[in-house]
């Protein structure tokens, strides 16, 4: 291939991200003794010519805006009194003057920092330090803002279909928990397509184990934490026993800890410090037991005789983080769960949430209500007058986490 | 030492932390996408400035309306701090600003209060209507 067809074939085929050249235009320019009558002759055969370079062989000096030197010339005795002069007289002598190359998110900033001046009246691009065009401020907004939603596009169909990956990863806790426990309502809302919340539910011969947890952070990073947190939490429960939920909690402590180097005392603010709070279950069909062992996650009981909850607080400790220790226990507490005991477990996102007339969390209290005034309903139903009661707190508030909840009878 | 001011924004609070008053105020909401990189510098400055303080009364006004879980570690790591500090004679109050109706921020204070006994803790319900 020759030498233009090789540069047509780049042009034609390779995708370069736009440069200020890519955004200019060649306005044939005017040398420094071309008078005033001949630019104005230019701006008024040209309607659309903002702005007109003055370039001095080969090399830009200036440029004059069609608005300053419009203004300058409009009076008849301007006109006869600059006509005949050179046109150095009306141009901006310090025109923003930037290489073909120079990128656009560069550009931009070398914009505005030059000052309003600029944005009308455009700037000129060199090639080699030679006048190779006039770029308009229009034009590089307008390709600013195309790149912008570009990049918000990539970005948010990369996080959707880590979405499908995430929910296909839990998916067969919800059919498990769905087959085995006929009442009772998972509401797992993610803030932003993805989170860090998480669950796991898991049938055996005698019973069933299931988890609620809320893993560091929301978003990406806290999608990454619940893709650790699920393979390690099914191994844990292999190599300790659900029917210690307790023991799974500390099995999986060590097991983040290792994975994620989180053993020693920090070595510094890069190192990663992540792990989640949440609630492990076992419910022994046999005995209609319930083993709950919990870090920062309480668990509220609502027998049938009650008229108010029970709040079984877990142990004050986070899975996994840097400080804490490696082999600490956790504690299972064991209740009655007789048929119609009703049972309600969450994440902070919905405890946390800002809302109501003072901008004040959620709050504990108000779930209570809301649950306790469909007591008497199915847990579906019961999640809905929650979620209904959140969503009226939330109003027009930005939702600030991720929401996990599960309501059931066991 | 100078002091620190960071002023707020939707998702990071208001550090105002005037050392030279001994006086140092936490203000707004806190989730932010790295708390890490938020936190980590100004937890390095109370460091700084508590490896100065002897003796010291030292004021901690804390008003913070929400907070997220990661932005919870690293406030406790920065009580921690204070509670070191107290504990090496340094006279600590904390402040702890929320509105009387919120039971949460009520609660997480009395966490606080426990967890660090060496700080002079005071719940102060605010009345917002």
């Amino acid at each position: 291939m020759d030498l233009l067809s090789v540069d047509h074939f780049r042009r034609q085929t390779v995708h370069r991200l736009p440069s200020a050249g890519g955004i200019s235009s060649e306005v044939d320019p005017v040398a420094p003794d071309t008078t005033n009558v001949t630019v104005l002759s230019r701006f008024a055969r040209d309607r659309d010519l903002v702005s007109l370079p003055v370039v001095e062989s080969g090399v830009p000096i200036g440029l004059i805006n069609r608005n300053t030197f419009m203004s300058e010339m409009s009076s008849p005795q301007n006109q006869e009194r600059y006509g005949p002069q050179g046109c150095t007289a009306f141009m901006d002598r310090d025109p923003l003057i930037v290489d073909e190359k120079l990128n656009l998110e560069a550009l931009s900033f070398r914009v505005v920092e030059h000052g309003e001046q600029t944005l009308a009246a455009g700037f000129i691009v060199t090639r080699d330090g030679l006048y190779a065009g006039v770029g308009s401020c229009l034009r590089l907004m307008r390709m600013i803002a195309n790149l912008q939603a570009e990049k918000n596009r990539q970005i948010r169909h990369s996080i959707e279909y880590a979405g499908v990956i995430q929910q296909a990863m839990m998916r067969a806790a919800r059919e498990a928990l769905a087959h085995t426990l006929q009442d009772s309502e998972l509401v797992w809302e993610p803030r932003d397509v993805v989170g860090g919340d998480f669950y796991h539910f898991a049938r055996f011969q005698d019973g069933w184990f299931g988890a609620v947890a809320d893993c560091t952070g929301h978003g990406v990073p806290g999608a990454f934490m619940t893709l650790i947190t699920s393979s390690l939490l099914v191994q844990a429960i292999e190599q300790s026993n659900p029917r210690d939920p307790a023991a799974v909690l500390s099995e999986l402590n060590r097991a983040i800890k290792l994975l994620l180097g989180q053993t020693g005392p920090r070595a510094g603010f890069g190192q990663s410090d992540d792990g989640l709070d949440g609630a492990f279950f076992w419910f022994d069909e046999a005995k209609r037991t319930l083993t709950y062992a919990a870090a920062k996650t309480p668990l509220f009981v609502l027998d049938q005789t009650s008229e108010d909850f029970v709040q079984l607080d877990g142990d004050r400790m986070g899975v996994g983080y840097v400080d804490t220790p490696m082999d600490f226990c956790w504690t299972n507490q064991v209740i009655a769960a007789p048929q119609g005991t009703l049972m309600f477990v969450t994440t902070d996102g919905l405890v946390d949430q800002i809302g109501g007339p003072k901008q004040t969390a959620f709050g504990k209290r108000r779930i209570r209500e809301s649950i306790i005034a469909q007591r008497n309903e199915r847990a579906d139903v019961i999640s809905m007058s929650v979620l209904n009661a959140y969503s009226l707190w939330q109003a027009d508030q930005p939702r600030r986490d991720d929401l996990t909840f599960l309501c059931f009878r066991p | 030492m100078e002091n620190l001011f960071i002023a707020a924004t939707p998702s990071t609070p208001e550090v105002d932390f005037r050392f030279d008053q001994h006086t140092l105020s936490l203000k707004g909401e806190s989730y932010p996408e790295n708390a890490t990189s938020f936190y980590g510098g100004v937890l390095e400055r109370v460091r700084q400035y508590l490896a100065g303080c002897k003796g010291t009364e030292i004021r901690i006004n804390v008003s913070l309306a929400y907070f997220n879980s990661s932005s919870t570690k690293l406030l406790f790591s920065m009580f921690d701090a204070f509670n070191q500090a107290a504990l090496a004679g340094n006279e600590v109050s904390l402040n702890w600003f929320h509105d009387e109706d919120d039971e949460t921020l009520f609660e997480f204070g009395q966490e606080i209060h426990q967890d660090y006994p060496a700080l002079r803790f005071t719940d102060v319900p605010v009345n917002t209507d």
